[in-house]
């Protein structure tokens, strides 16, 4: 399938395959599930939450926060320079947001591994289940991402997209922006909302 | 879309974020603050919607879904908090 080379005219499909649409909404739609009942849960347990959340380290939410959305905008100009038939470019811009998501899960890492020499796990309490489960499943789509990424980078190297035919990196792409597109609700709820 | 757009709503995502960083940590527990952060994650999450994931332009559609999801996800927050005020 080749993609439409005109990137700004009025389009009526979103960029990129759409199968990875249907499985974008899915997601969303299991993140919506999952930040509503975070947010019942810390209603029926204030207290808990608002203590427990000061344990957790803002810095890190901040810092992984701008690594997802640096990410989303190297994949953007990845998107950008294949259009405009720099492949080169267009590879460097994904090794970069690559690089971003490695960024990202050795932040949670340090974050996961302060937490459980502390003797925190998710049976500690109630925040910490909600915590630990909804930030590790989206670590997880983090790290779909980055394979998906990788792939989409191997084939950019090898010249395997062109201005006219680039629907592959756009899928990528659309995924990782979902990825990031969650964890900017996701952070705001888990470290900022008291 | 223009890689300068990109680069503008890049830095502008990047600035959103230090203020909610500043606003949790100076504002503490306070309605104003929570509302404040929100309405930043709903600029943030509209900017990535429409300029990265560049779905500006497309058929309606294919954006009400996305758009609707993040109004969706900002009730589900906003109306439990709003319910732990009373």
């Amino acid at each position: 399938m080749t993609a439409p080379a005109v990137p700004d005219a009025r389009q009526p499909y979103p960029p990129g395959d759409l199968a990875i649409w249907v499985f974008i909404l899915a997601e969303l739609a299991v993140f919506l599930v999952l930040f509503a009942a975070y947010a019942f849960a810390r209603l029926k347990h204030l207290a808990l939450f608002n203590e427990m959340q000061l344990t957790l380290d803002s810095r890190a939410g901040m810092l992984n926060t701008l690594l997802l959305i640096t990410g989303s905008w190297c994949v953007a100009r990845a998107v950008a320079a294949i259009r405009a038939s720099r492949a080169r470019i267009s590879a460097r811009w994904l090794m970069a947001a690559i690089l971003t998501g490695i960024g990202f899960l050795i932040v949670k890492a340090f974050e996961y591994g302060a937490k459980f020499s502390a003797g925190i796990d998710l049976e500690t309490n109630l925040f910490y289940t909600f915590y630990l489960s909804l930030t590790m499943f989206h670590a997880m789509h983090v790290a779909l991402g980055m394979v998906i990424l990788a792939f989409v980078w191997h084939k950019a190297r090898r010249g395997g997209y062109s201005a006219a035919d680039h629907r592959g990196m756009e899928t990528g792409a659309s995924y990782w922006h979902m990825v990031d597109l969650v964890w900017v609700v996701l952070f705001p709820l888990v470290y900022v909302l008291r | 879309m223009s890689t300068r757009r990109l680069d503008i709503v890049w830095l502008g995502l990047m600035a959103a974020t230090a203020l909610t960083w500043t606003i949790g940590r100076n504002c503490g527990a306070s309605p104003l603050a929570a509302s404040a952060a929100l309405a930043i994650a709903a600029l943030k999450a509209w900017a990535i919607i429409e300029d990265f994931m560049a779905l500006r332009g497309v058929a309606f559609a294919w954006r009400a879904p996305v758009l609707g999801w993040l109004l969706a996800a900002l009730a589900a927050i906003l109306l439990p908090y709003w319910l732990g005020l009373r």
